[in-house]
């Protein structure tokens, strides 16, 4: 077959299976499927010229064989490259999240807790809700989200005052992004699946856990 | 001479591997190399807005397929339906100099361009990989180093808090109940969340222990970035983290004067 056909063929093939994944999103789906297609031509192509090769072109086809082998590998190790790169973003992300919630959370319920105990308040004696409303109250919107030192147009991560009792306080901090252990969990602002973590605040002290 | 003759036959082929390698430090369209680029950006902007922006960056695209349809169809092709198979090499002139076609010498560096990107891009992505995982691991030790000893402290800062009637110091570190009406000065184990078997990123070591204040040490299992850094714990060079306990102040603050 003339080389021109050949070369036709080829560029339409890999043309074709390029544009069959869709276009919004990943780049991989495209570029390995035109990769593989390549291949395969690249295979086929080697076959039907082979039987007819001589001397210096059997040369060039076991180049062509190297340039198939490297390519392969090559692009299985940028392929396992991007994965691992997406997976160590999110890893980072849930650790920033776990990081941030637990002192949010934690450092407000022990400062009252303090207060509980240790009045500094002229009032004296307080309760825990009339101790974090003194102190955090202010910080507290309409939708139950807790700022705490966060701008409120990058809450990451949302920390929400769930109970505000006299005995009790409990306050659930969620992740906006990070996938949590189960797909399912239905989080406190309506979303699904998300990392969530809560804290309870009583006289007995402080108990924090991972709810998703 | 026989040398003279195998090395001008092989001359054109010596020219296109030179070319190629040549183009193989300003040409920038190896396919997976542009995929991974483009990989890198959204999962950058995943991690910041939590949604892919779908994207098409075409530029990219359209790249990546010029360099698969030039490296592995128009080069191979071009390159190998041009050599001359003739057995009796009749085309070569007197010297052992056999012409190539234009079409030969554009196939030839297509060709071995790409080959030369499959090998060192092979190499140069393994090698780099192998850094990446590297210092991954080191940081994912830190991060979980840093996580289990802001628990342990925090634990610490409420057992402090805590009356006596229900465990806890009454505003001392050196008073902890031992539930017989003594005292001892607070150790790790009397904290709920200290289970050395279920803490993975380290060991604790209390240290300079006062009525108000303690330190919190924690040793990883991964080196730190100084590698002659003298450990509390005897260790050389490991990851450390540090954490001052003053529930009358900060609560909880990082040492980085003491971290490695």
């Amino acid at each position: 077959m003339n080389r021109w056909i050949w070369t036709a063929v080829g560029v339409a093939a890999v043309t074709g299976a390029f544009f069959i994944p869709s276009q919004t999103g990943s780049i991989w789906p495209s570029v390995l499927l035109s990769s593989g297609t390549a291949m395969v031509f690249l295979a086929v192509y080697l076959l039907g010229e082979w039987k007819s090769a001589a001397g210096s072109k059997k040369a060039i086809g076991v180049v062509l064989l190297l340039l198939m082998l490297f390519t392969v590998a090559s692009a299985a190790i940028y392929y396992r490259g991007s994965l691992q790169q997406e997976q160590i973003l999110m890893d980072i992300r849930e650790t920033i999240f776990h990081g941030i919630a637990k002192t949010q959370i934690q450092e407000p319920m022990l400062t009252t807790l303090r207060e509980y105990y240790y009045p500094q308040d002229e009032r004296g004696e307080q309760n825990l809700q009339e101790i974090f409303t003194g102190k955090y109250g202010s910080k507290i919107g309409d939708d139950d989200l807790f700022q705490y030192g966060q701008d409120r147009d990058d809450p990451s991560p949302m920390i929400f005052v769930e109970t505000l009792e006299p005995g009790r306080i409990v306050m659930v901090g969620q992740s906006p992004i990070a996938k949590g252990i189960q797909e399912e969990y239905q989080n406190y602002d309506g979303s699904a699946g998300l990392v969530q973590t809560r804290g309870v605040l009583t006289p007995e002290g402080v108990r924090y856990e991972v709810e998703n | 001479m026989k040398w003279k003759t195998k090395f001008i036959r092989w001359l054109p082929w010596i020219v296109s591997f030179a070319v190629a390698a040549i183009l193989l430090l300003f040409l920038g369209i190896w396919p997976y190399e542009i995929a991974d680029r483009v990989s890198v950006l959204e999962s950058i902007n995943m991690f910041s807005s939590g949604t892919p922006t779908m994207r098409p960056y075409w530029n990219d695209r359209i790249l990546s397929l010029v360099g698969i349809v030039l490296f592995f169809v128009v080069g191979p092709v071009l390159w190998f339906s041009s050599e001359d198979s003739r057995p009796d090499r009749s085309g070569e002139l007197s010297n052992g100099f056999q012409p190539k076609s234009l079409m030969w010498y554009l196939g030839a560096i297509l060709t071995l361009t790409g080959l030369l990107f499959g090998v060192a891009g092979t190499a140069f992505q393994l090698f780099h990989q192998t850094n990446i995982e590297q210092s991954v691991q080191r940081s994912r030790n830190a991060d979980h180093l840093r996580q289990e000893i802001s628990t342990l402290g925090l634990q610490a800062a409420e057992l402090f808090l805590l009356p006596h009637d229900r465990g806890g110091g009454n505003g001392s570190f050196t008073r902890i109940p031992n539930g017989n009406g003594s005292f001892h000065p607070i150790t790790l184990e009397d904290l709920e969340a200290y289970q050395p078997e279920q803490l993975n990123a380290g060991t604790y070591h209390l240290d300079e222990v006062t009525d108000s204040t303690i330190l919190i040490y924690g040793v990883g299992t991964h080196d730190g970035k100084e590698p002659d850094f003298k450990n509390i714990n005897g260790e050389t060079g490991r990851n450390q983290v540090v954490v001052l306990i003053e529930p009358f102040d900060k609560i909880m603050r990082f040492q980085s004067q003491l971290r490695n």
